[in-house]
């Protein structure tokens, strides 16, 4: 809707739509003569620059009459103005920190940039720790997070795409990317997809991700969630792209691959001979954590004889007196460790470690003592939830976790031939998800798409002067990264 | 569709599933000895562990059962806890199955089930294997066959080990088979020495001399020792190496076989060895050899697989010479060297 | 170069689809008639055989030209007319489900008695049906991919296997005699053909494919199986000797456990080198679910991917079923004129490519 000439409709206007909205403030003024109008949200801007830049300049440097045009050319002291004439943009600049200015007889209004929100700062990243490398977060700030990631790429080619998502939220979204060297379609897609989703709020960048994935239903995570700049900076410079969320401290990159959630931005800081072996600890210990509880329901119930004999008599001679078949025996564990790694979370930070081990030591040994379980469940259970804490993605664990009940109901069913065939579904259905076109296990299956090079970066991680090629997700004709002539790295 | 699927997914659940049985509701069948009965039945012998919460080892129980094979399954399954046989570690025959010519009935039957690892050990016993069987479970270690093979694995002096695998391809192959022999003796068994089986049958008993020739002619002495006794003094010698290869040939319308065994041997720390002492090894081992394929060529036992190999080798001489009495009649030269390390 | 659901895989997908595929059920099913025919020499006959088979692939693909630009239920359509192409393509979705359901029953067989006796071999079938129509569901890239995974693990496994078994390799029992040579020709024959009936997966060779590079792919997948098969054919009958490899339902696999692992933590290996056996048969029954469902759609037009998918699987499941009433595993192969649709569909290979020619 369009403003008035006349202040007192504005005004009259404004007020009705905003009443009862007691954190907004209105404050009326003049200048030499001509009544102005002022609206900001309270808490939400930086008192100063209103009282210096705005209220001072206009009230005491006013020498004539101004319009609004002039009055933001001339009077305002500050950087970010814009001249605007309906009332729906006055409430998106108000209510976003901005504080919006009218004049008598003019139907324009000028946007002052005074935003100013509380925010918690620039912390430790929280769920992606590492040893060695930058220990910034991004915060709930969005325009904050474009910046921590503008400063790791100071290229003309980092393109920022700014627009609002959700009816009512109407939350900031910036879309990050290199523009030479992501692929087109792939940026086309995601801002289309954003853009076309008609929902209330986002609060998290959580909502978007699960709004953003193909398969929904899948417990996998299809797009990566990460707190950590560098991660995301890294990731742009593939070729991928990075969606910041207003009031998400967790910034959305795209595309997504099985193999990405097992590498942490450590991986390329420290030497590759370490960090090759770490990832394949990390797949090993996601292979061990899935399979192991079915593994052992399915041995120990249908097919003993795979069991060496002195193992197979001493898981025997430690279950004489338990009470429940293996599969009750498994799930009692396994449930303990869950409840046990979910109240963990709840408690204050410096009880929960020492909750968690406590817990799990007492739990484990009496309920082996109590003759509930045998002594080896305990094990398998402590083993498997011990390898799910080695893969670096929270999502995925999760993901793992029910897989895991999964195979172990199969296995308690059919033995064997359950354990075989619950881990061929899940292969199934890992092999038929994709992730904005790229397929979920890349570079496992379809590796030739990039000719294979994608598997420098994989179970291994090849010296960093071998991956010189970017990974599939570039542009075609953005396959070189970097470029050595001579030993020293020069050109 | 979906609860089309949904019923599809469900439907298995209630007609299969839990089938499986606990592990510490199966008692571990470590050992079984086989006899037969005058009214042509067997008498299976187990020796079994029972997973009670102690010590497992001390917890082996012999349990002679005495029917016929016909009813073993129920007997079988009447226990207490299932009579499971996937750790099954040893099979002894007895020496009144052996007799009577159920070798390769009995030997069949196991490796046939899906639940008996290859790998298991066939003994053959001196007298009942029922006694054998009570002797391990009294000796309180259930695996004791198993870990004897286990930690003497290339120690075996004066006998060798024959898997389930290997005893069912010689049965296929040849026709005869040499089983390493157990005895019993005041509570405590003893591995050594061999029953000659041709055609199935029991025909003989290698005595542990005559069993290591035929293990050297075999070329699997390596691991043993040799002791030569000079001037009333015994000295040791280590067997580092032992190869052996066969030539057929065909003179004076006899069929020859010339034997070609070469050893590596070391001498011991900590003895004094006379001169000559390898001629006189090399004569030992010669002797040792010629007594096994004497006493096998006797009781028509190819235990060798000559009749295999020749086939293989030169098809032409085992179609002229082939028949039941070829192994007996052949002519067999040993060439023995010894090297010294 | 967009990989998204295109329906399309690459020719090293294929090669891979081969593999996986084929390798663990012809590993079954092949060596089986093969060594009681050839005896001591069946390794011989496995290779030559599936030496034969191979070239004989690599010609019919590259009868296709240079480029196939057509799919093949198209090209069948377009080229052959309405009721022609009608023919060939039922019969093909005819001949998948039976040759899928036969293998599907086998493997119910193998998981009921050597892999778990309380599953029976009616409910193994459904089992692997219902992960085959999940599979399938998701169409050919899904089983490309999950093919790729599969024929590295097993190709790697086996390739361990084989360099620790090679040493205790009993040679003298490998030599083949003169009057054995009839058998092993015989055998060869038998592997050809044995080999020959997976000529049906041409349908999915992928198109815009150069044909060279393709042909190749095939050539090496089936030469690959070849020499897996006749290696492990002549693991299996040093290791048992040639009787007791005949009364062993799978020599090839139940060989593996003796293998002396270096510090194996499992008592016995061939139980879970099963596990390849069993994935293999996922992949080969959801492959012919594919392919009859891609028929059908073709057959009649606008019917629904799910509907079409589940008369596959319901098709193929009911030829499982007639073979597991039948019995054991031979009385399978000598219903239903199988080898007659066997030869069938060799006489019908060659068409098939020389359709594909880009016009």
């Amino acid at each position: 809707m369009e403003l008035y000439k006349e202040l007192n409709k504005n005004k009259e206007y404004i007020k009705n739509t905003l009443y009862g909205s007691d954190d907004i403030v209105f404050k009326e003024f003049e200048n030499n003569g001509t009544k102005c109008f002022l609206i900001y949200t309270d808490n939400i801007i930086r008192g100063t620059t209103i009282e210096e830049a705005v209220l001072t300049n206009i009230m005491v440097r006013g020498e004539k009459n101004f319009d609004a045009f002039e009055m933001q050319n001339n009077l305002i002291a500050v950087g970010e103005t814009k001249l605007v004439q309906s009332f729906e943009e006055i409430f998106d600049a108000v209510l976003l920190g901005d504080t919006a200015l009218i004049v008598e007889n003019d139907n324009r209004a000028v946007i002052i940039s005074t935003k100013g929100w509380p925010s918690r700062g620039i912390q430790e990243a929280k769920t992606e720790v590492v040893v060695q490398g930058p220990k910034d977060a991004f915060t709930e700030l969005g325009s904050m997070n474009t910046v921590l990631i503008r400063r790791r790429i100071r290229d003309t080619a980092l393109k920022v795409r700014r627009f609002k998502c959700g009816r009512r939220s109407k939350t900031d979204i910036a879309v990050m990317y290199l523009k030479d060297v992501a692929k087109e379609e792939l940026v086309e897609n995601v801002i289309r997809q954003i853009k076309a989703l008609d929902v209330d709020c986002i609060l998290d960048s959580g909502y978007l991700e699960q709004f953003m994935e193909k398969r929904y239903s899948s417990p996998f995570p299809q797009l990566q969630l990460t707190e950590r700049p560098d991660k995301a900076s890294s990731a742009i410079y593939e070729g991928r792209v990075a969606v910041v969320v207003d009031n998400s401290p967790f910034v959305i990159l795209v595309p997504s691959t099985l193999n990405i959630f097992f590498q942490s931005a450590e991986d390329y800081y420290d030497r590759w001979e370490i960090m090759s072996f770490m990832r394949i600890l990390r797949f090993f210990a996601a292979v061990l954590s899935v399979t192991l509880p079915g593994l052992y329901i399915a041995l120990t119930v249908y097919r003993p004889d795979l069991i060496p004999t002195s193992l197979a008599l001493k898981i025997a001679s430690g279950r004489a007196y338990v009470p429940f078949p293996a599969i009750a025996e498994v799930l009692i564990m396994e449930t303990a460790f869950e409840l046990l790694r979910e109240a963990g979370v709840r408690l204050p930070s410096p009880v929960s470690s020492a909750f968690g081990i406590v817990g799990g030591i007492v739990i484990g040994s009496a309920a082996v003592e109590a003759g509930i379980v045998g002594p080896v469940v305990v094990i398998i259970a402590a083993l498997s939830g011990i390898c799910s804490f080695a893969v670096p993605n929270p999502a995925f664990v999760s993901a793992l976790r029910i897989v895991k009940y999964i195979i172990i109901f199969m296995s308690a069913f059919w033995g064997l031939f359950g354990f075989y065939t619950s881990v061929f579904l899940v292969l199934a259905h890992l092999a038929s998800l994709e992730s904005y076109g790229v397929p979920y296990l890349y570079p496992f299956c379809g590796g030739s798409a990039n000719n294979y090079t994608d598997f420098k970066d994989s179970v291994l991680r090849a010296p960093l002067r071998k991956m010189r090629k970017r990974p599939v997700f570039a542009k075609a004709g953005q396959k070189i990264r970097m470029l050595f002539k001579n030993k020293e790295g020069g050109r | 569709m979906k609860r089309l699927i949904g019923f599809v997914l469900i439907l298995p659940f209630l007609v299969t599933g839990c089938g499986g049985n606990d592990i510490e509701g199966r008692n571990f069948v470590s050992a079984v000895g086989y006899d037969t009965e005058a009214n042509s039945g067997y008498e299976i012998s187990l020796c079994f562990i029972e997973p009670d919460g102690k010590d497992m080892y001390s917890a082996a129980k012999a349990d002679v059962i005495s029917p016929t094979a016909a009813v073993t399954d129920k007997v079988l399954s009447s226990g207490k806890r299932q009579m499971y046989f996937g750790h099954l570690k040893a099979v002894v025959i007895g020496s009144s199955a052996a007799e009577n010519g159920s070798l390769d009935e009995i030997l069949i039957d196991l490796s046939s089930n899906n639940d008996i690892s290859m790998d298991t050990v066939v003994l053959c016993a001196q007298n009942s294997a029922s006694g054998i069987i009570s002797t391990v479970s009294n000796s309180g270690d259930g695996l004791y066959i198993w870990d004897f093979y286990k930690n003497n694995k290339d120690r075996l002096y004066s006998t060798q080990k024959l898997t389930l695998a290997e005893a069912v391809k010689k049965l296929d192959t040849q026709n005869g088979i040499v089983i390493p022999l157990v005895d019993a003796e005041d509570e405590s068994l003893i591995i050594n020495g061999g029953v000659i089986f041709s055609n199935n049958i029991k025909t003989g008993v290698f005595d542990n001399n005559q069993i290591q020739g035929f293990i050297y002619v075999l070329g699997g002495g390596k691991g043993h020792s040799e002791v030569i006794n000079i001037n009333s003094e015994e000295v040791p010698f280590n067997i580092e190496k032992n190869t052996s290869s066969v030539k057929f040939y065909e003179q004076d319308g006899v069929l020859k076989a010339d034997y070609d065994i070469s050893f590596k041997v070391k001498r011991l720390d900590g003895f004094n060895y006379p001169e000559g002492a390898s001629e006189i090894l090399a004569q030992q081992i010669k002797g040792k050899c010629l007594a096994a394929i004497e006493k096998l060529q006797h009781l028509n036992s190819d235990s060798l697989g000559i009749a295999q190999r020749l086939k293989r080798q030169d098809n032409r001489l085992y179609n002229k010479f082939y028949n039941e009495e070829m192994f007996k009649n052949m002519v067999i030269n040993l060439e023995i060297n010894v090297a010294e390390k | 170069m967009n990989f998204s659901c295109n329906n399309k895989i690459s020719h090293n997908q294929f090669a891979a689809v081969i593999i996986a595929a084929f390798l663990g059920c012809t590993a079954v099913s092949a060596p089986l008639g093969i060594i009681e025919t050839a005896g001591g020499g069946a390794y011989i006959s496995v290779f030559l055989g599936g030496f034969a088979a191979s070239v004989l692939f690599y010609v019919l693909v590259r009868l296709t030209g240079k480029r196939m630009d057509n799919s093949y239920e198209n090209a069948a359509y377009s080229s052959l007319g309405k009721v022609l192409g009608f023919i060939v393509l039922a019969s093909v979705f005819a001949y998948t489900s039976v040759y899928g359901g036969f293998q599907l029953s086998t493997t119910a067989r193998m998981v009921h008695f050597t892999m778990e006796k309380s599953v029976s071999s009616l409910f193994a079938a459904i089992l692997i049906v219902f992960v085959a129509f999940y599979t399938a569901l998701r169409g050919r890239e899904c089983v490309g991919r999950i093919s790729e995974i599969a024929a590295v693990l097993m190709l790697v496994f086996i390739l361990f296997i084989f360099v620790l078994s090679a040493p205790s390799m009993d040679l003298i029992t490998l030599k083949p005699t003169p009057d054995e040579w009839r058998g092993i020709l015989k055998g060869a024959f038998m592997s050809f053909s044995a080999l020959s009936v997976a000529g049906y997966v041409f349908i999915m060779l992928p198109e815009g494919e150069n044909t060279k590079n393709a042909a190749l792919s095939v050539f090496a997948a089936f030469l690959i199986i070849t020499v897996v098969l006749s290696f492990g054919t002549a693991l299996a009958v040093s290791c048992f000797g040639v009787e007791e490899s005949k009364r062993k339902l799978w020599p090839v696999i139940q060989m593996m456990n003796y293998t002396e692992f270096p510090g194996s933590l499992v008592e016995r290996q061939e139980v879970l080198m099963s596990g390849f056996y069993v994935f293999s048969s996922f992949i080969l029954t959801s492959l012919s679910v594919h392919i009859s469902s891609v028929m059908l759609e073709s057959i009649f037009k606008r019917i629904n991917r799910v509907f079409s998918v589940l008369v596959s699987c319901a098709a193929l499941l009911f030829f499982c079923l007639c073979a597991l009433r039948k019995g054991g595993f031979d009385a399978v192969y000598s219903i239903y004129g199988f080898n007659l649709a066997m030869y069938g569909v060799m006489i019908l290979a060659p068409v098939v490519s020389v359709l594909r020619r880009k016009k």
